[in-house]
C-alpha cells in the first residue's frame, strides 16, 4: 500500500522552487545572454546548428526547445539544419511511411476495423444515418424490430406461401399495437439500458420521448402498410385504414403514461386494442374467425364516422399529451 | 485542458493551424508541409532524450501517424508545443514498452498517490530562469542524472510518473532527485550570485 | 445546496445535507449504503431530493429551463449503467455527446479527444460488449467529460480497475479538477488520498466530517484511528467521533422525551 510516510510535503510532481523571487527577477541584465523568451527572439543559425549537431549544452538546448514550441519559424529552421546532418535520411523515410499512412489508405496500420480513422470528412455520410437510428433510441435495435419485420413479412408469406385467407384482418388487428410496444420499448429505465445517463442529459424527458416514438411509427406505419396492401383483402378494410388507429393509439400512450407510467399505459391501450376487435369477433355466431374478425374490423375501422373518430382521439391524446408534458421533466426518485 | 496557452502571435502560428485542419481532412500535401516544419527538431530533441536511434525513428514515426487521427482534436494551442506533447508521450510509452519486454520483474508500485501535475507557475518560474546566463553555469555543475530529472519534469512537462518510465527510475527517486535538483541548483545559483537574486528562500 | 434531503424507499439516504462545492477533486468518502449514489444522483439531476435545494453552476434545478442548462453542462458517470450491445465506443460516447447537445461539428474531434484521455484510443472502433470491464468503465468516464462538464460527477469510477488504470485514472482526475468541479464517490481511501483536493465523509446519511486529505491524515495521527496510513486512521477516527456524536444526540433525545 501507499506509504505515506515517505512524502516529503515538498516533493511535488514537479519542481517548486520555494524562492519567493524567483518569477520576479528583473529580466536579463546581461546583454550577451540571449533572451529565447523575449517576443521579438529568434533563434540565430549557429545555435540551430549547433542544437542540431547535439553539441549545444544542456541549458541553452532548454531554452530553445521551449522557443521551439511556440515559434513555428524557429522551428522550420531548426529542422531544415537537422535534415542537413545524418538525421536526414532518416526524417526522410519517415516522412513517407507517413505519408502512405494517410487516413484514406491507413487501414494497415489500424487494428481495428475502423469505418475510417480520419474523424471528420471521410466519414460524414455514414455518421448522418447513424444520428438518425441513434434518435431512434434502443426499439429499433432490438427485438421490436425483428417483431415489426415478422409481423409484416409473416403476412405476406401467409397469404401467398400459406394461401391463407385471414391475412389482411390479422395484420390490421395486430398493426395498431406494434408501434405501442414499440414506444413502450423506447424510453424508460426498464427499457433503456443507457436511461441512467440519458436522464442527467438536457435530451431527458418528452423531447427524446418523441423523437424516438416517431422513429418507431416512421419504421413500422410504412412497413405494415405495405404489407396490407400486397395481401389480399378478404373483406378486411383498406391496408391503410390502421394508420389513424395506430397514431391514436401512440399519442394515447404516451400521454397515459404521464399518469400512470409506460408500461401500464401501453397495457392499456394496446390490450384495449385488442380486446375491442378479438372479443367481439371471438364472441360473434357463426362464419369463420378470419370473416368475423374482418367484419369486427370494419365496424371499427371503415367509413367516415371511424375515421373521424380517430382522428379525433388522436388529437385529444396529442393535447393531452401536451397538457401532462411536465410529468415527463420530474426527476426521478432517488 | 491544461496547455491551451493562448496564442495570439504570429500568421506562421496561423498557417500551422490551418495546416492541422487540412490534415484533419486527410491531406497528404499539409501534412508533408507539416512534418517538414517540425520533424527535424522534434527528431533532435528526441534524439537527445533517448540514445537509441531505433526507438527515435519509431517515436517520431508514432507521433505523426498520431497526428492524422487527432489533428481534429487540435484546438489553439501552439502546434510545436502540441507536436511536443504527443512525442513527449509516445516516447514515455516507448520506454514503458521496452521496460517490460526485457524486465519481467514489475517494479513495486511505488507512491501510487503522485500529487497534481496541477501545472503552476513553479516550473516556469525555472524555466524563466533560464534566460540567465547564471543558471546555465549552475545547470552545469549539478549531476547528469538530476539534471535529467529537471529537464523531464521541468522543461518536458511530463508527470513524475511519465519522468520515472521515461528515465527508468522509481517514482519515489524523480521526486527526490527533483528536490535534491532544485537545492543544488539554488546552492550554485547562490554561489555563483551572492545578491539577492540567487538568495535563499 | 442547503439542507437537501433524500429519501430512499422509506428510509431516509440523506439527510439536512449542505455542501458548497467549487472547482478541485471532492471525494465523496464513506461505507456502502452511506447515501453516496443518492447524493450523485441528485447532484446529476437524475433523482428529486424530498427537501432542500440544489443549486448547480448557480441555478436551481427544480426549473425545468434551468435544468436543460446545467444539464448540459454536465457530466455524470452512474455506479453502473448500460450501453447497446451493437455500439462502437467512438457511436457510444459520440450518442452521448449528441444525448447532450453538442453541436454537431464538435462532436467528432470531442469523441476523439474524450477516448484519447482515457487511454482508449486504439479500441475507438471496437464494440463495447468486447471490452472488459475496466475498458467498459473507462468508456463511461470517456462519455462523461466528452462535452468538457464543467461538473463532473463520477459515481464509484475505480470500481473495475485494475491498480495501474487506478494510478492513470487519479492522474486525470487531478487534471479534470484543475478547472472543473469533479465530485467523486469511491469507498477507497487511496483514490482520495491521491486524487482528492477535498474529501467528504458521509455516513448513514450525514455528513461527518469535512476538509483536506492532509487535515484528515493529521486527524488520523492525532486521534488515532486504526488503519494503515495516516488517511485511513482519519477516516476511522472521523466516523468513530461522528457515530459518537449520533449515539449522543440519540441519547439526549430519549432523556428529552
Amino acid at each position: 500500500m501507499t506509504d505515506w510516510h515517505a512524502t516529503d510535503p515538498h516533493a511535488d510532481d514537479r519542481l517548486h522552487p520555494t524562492d519567493p523571487h524567483a518569477g520576479d527577477r528583473p529580466h536579463s541584465t546581461d546583454p550577451h545572454t540571449p533572451d529565447p523568451h523575449a517576443p521579438d527572439w529568434h533563434a540565430p543559425d549557429d545555435l540551430a546548428f549547433r542544437y542540431a549537431d547535439g553539441s549545444l549544452p544542456e541549458a541553452d538546448a532548454w531554452s530553445l526547445e521551449k522557443h521551439l514550441e511556440h515559434c513555428t519559424p524557429c522551428a522550420s529552421r531548426v529542422s531544415r539544419a537537422v535534415r542537413e546532418t545524418a538525421a536526414g535520411a532518416v526524417l526522410a523515410e519517415v516522412r513517407q511511411s507517413v505519408l502512405r499512412a494517410a487516413p484514406k489508405s491507413a487501414r494497415k496500420p489500424a487494428p481495428a476495423p475502423a469505418p475510417a480513422p480520419s474523424p471528420t470528412p471521410a466519414r460524414a455520410p455514414a455518421p448522418r444515418l447513424a444520428r438518425v437510428l441513434w434518435a431512434a433510441g434502443p426499439a429499433l435495435r432490438g427485438a421490436w424490430l425483428s417483431a415489426v419485420l415478422i409481423v409484416a413479412v409473416g403476412a405476406v408469406v401467409l397469404a401467398y406461401g400459406a394461401g391463407y385467407t385471414g391475412a389482411r384482418p390479422l395484420l390490421l388487428a395486430v398493426a395498431p399495437v406494434v408501434p405501442v410496444i414499440g414506444v413502450a420499448l423506447s424510453y424508460g429505465a426498464y427499457a433503456d439500458p443507457l436511461h441512467e445517463i440519458t436522464a442527467s442529459t438536457p435530451s431527458a424527458g418528452l423531447r427524446l420521448v418523441l423523437v424516438r416514438a416517431a422513429a418507431v411509427l416512421v419504421v413500422s406505419l410504412p412497413l405494415l402498410t405495405l404489407a396490407g396492401v400486397l395481401v389480399p383483402s378478404s373483406g378486411a378494410p383498406g391496408a391503410a385504414a390502421w394508420l389513424l388507429p395506430g397514431l391514436a393509439l401512440t399519442l394515447a400512450s404516451l400521454a397515459l403514461a404521464g399518469y400512470v407510467g409506460c408500461p401500464a399505459a401501453t397495457a392499456v391501450t394496446g390490450g384495449g386494442w385488442l380486446c375491442a376487435v378479438l372479443a367481439p369477433a371471438l364472441a360473434a355466431p357463426g362464419g369463420r374467425l378470419t370473416a368475423r374478425l374482418a367484419d369486427q374490423l370494419a365496424t371499427v375501422l371503415d367509413g367516415a364516422p371511424a375515421q373521424g373518430a380517430w382522428a379525433a382521439a388522436a388529437v385529444l391524446s396529442a393535447v393531452a399529451l401536451a397538457v401532462r408534458r411536465p410529468a415527463y421533466d420530474h426527476l426521478g426518485r432517488p | 485542458m491544461g496547455g491551451h496557452r493562448e496564442t495570439d502571435t504570429a500568421d506562421a502560428e496561423g498557417s500551422d493551424a490551418a495546416l492541422l485542419r487540412a490534415v484533419a481532412g486527410g491531406d497528404p500535401s499539409a501534412m508533408a508541409a507539416l512534418y517538414d516544419r517540425h520533424a527535424g527538431w522534434l527528431h533532435a530533441r528526441l534524439t537527445r532524450r533517448c540514445a537509441d536511434a531505433e526507438v527515435v525513428r519509431e517515436v517520431l514515426q508514432d507521433t505523426f501517424v498520431t497526428v492524422w487521427r487527432s489533428a481534429a482534436g487540435h484546438h489553439g494551442e501552439e502546434a510545436g508545443g502540441w507536436l511536443w506533447t504527443i512525442a513527449a508521450r509516445r516516447l514515455v510509452d516507448a520506454r514503458r514498452a521496452h521496460e517490460r519486454a526485457t524486465r519481467l520483474r514489475a517494479a513495486p508500485m511505488q507512491e501510487q498517490h503522485a500529487p497534481a501535475p496541477t501545472a503552476p507557475s513553479a516550473e516556469d518560474r525555472v524555466l524563466a530562469g533560464l534566460e540567465y546566463g547564471d543558471v546555465g553555469t549552475a545547470l552545469d555543475r549539478i549531476s547528469p542524472e538530476l539534471r535529467e530529472v529537471l529537464r523531464a519534469t521541468v522543461v518536458d512537462g511530463l508527470t513524475t510518473r511519465e519522468a520515472a518510465r521515461l528515465l527508468g527510475i522509481p517514482e519515489g527517486t524523480v521526486k527526490s532527485r527533483a528536490l535534491r535538483a532544485r537545492a543544488e541548483l539554488r546552492a550554485a545559483l547562490a554561489q555563483l550570485n551572492p545578491s539577492p537574486l540567487g538568495g535563499p528562500a | 445546496m442547503a439542507g437537501l434531503r433524500v429519501r430512499h424507499r422509506r428510509t431516509v439516504a440523506l439527510d439536512s445535507v449542505d455542501l458548497d462545492l467549487g472547482p478541485g477533486v471532492h471525494g465523496l468518502l464513506g461505507p456502502n449504503g452511506a447515501g453516496k449514489t443518492s447524493l450523485i444522483r441528485v447532484l446529476a439531476t437524475v433523482a428529486a431530493p424530498t427537501g432542500g435545494r440544489v443549486e448547480l453552476l448557480g441555478d436551481d434545478v427544480r426549473d425545468r429551463r434551468h435544468r436543460s442548462a446545467v444539464r448540459r453542462r454536465l457530466g455524470y458517470l452512474p455506479q453502473e449503467f448500460g450501453y447497446y450491445p451493437g455500439f462502437t465506443v467512438r457511436e457510444f460516447v459520440a450518442y452521448v455527446a449528441w444525448l447532450k447537445e453538442m453541436p454537431a461539428a464538435q462532436v467528432p474531434a470531442a469523441v476523439e479527444r474524450a477516448v484519447e484521455r482515457v487511454g482508449l484510443a486504439e479500441r475507438v472502433d471496437a464494440k463495447v460488449k468486447t471490452l472488459s470491464g475496466g475498458m467498459v468503465r473507462r468508456v463511461g468516464i470517456a462519455q462523461a467529460i466528452v462535452n468538457e462538464p464543467d461538473v463532473l460527477l463520477l459515481d464509484e469510477p475505480t470500481a473495475g480497475l485494475d491498480p495501474e488504470q487506478r494510478v492513470e485514472f487519479r492522474a486525470l482526475l487531478r487534471e479534470l479538477g484543475t478547472a472543473t468541479t469533479v465530485v467523486v464517490s469511491t469507498h477507497l481511501v487511496e483514490d482520495v488520498a491521491a486524487a482528492c483536493t477535498e474529501v467528504t465523509l458521509v455516513e448513514a446519511g450525514r455528513i461527518a466530517y469535512r476538509g483536506t486529505p492532509p487535515a484528515l491524515a493529521e486527524l488520523g495521527e492525532s486521534a488515532g484511528g486504526a488503519g494503515d496510513n495516516p488517511i485511513e486512521r482519519g477516516y476511522t477516527a472521523a466516523l468513530r467521533t461522528h457515530r459518537a456524536a449520533a449515539l449522543e444526540e440519540a441519547a439526549l433525545e430519549e432523556v428529552a422525551r
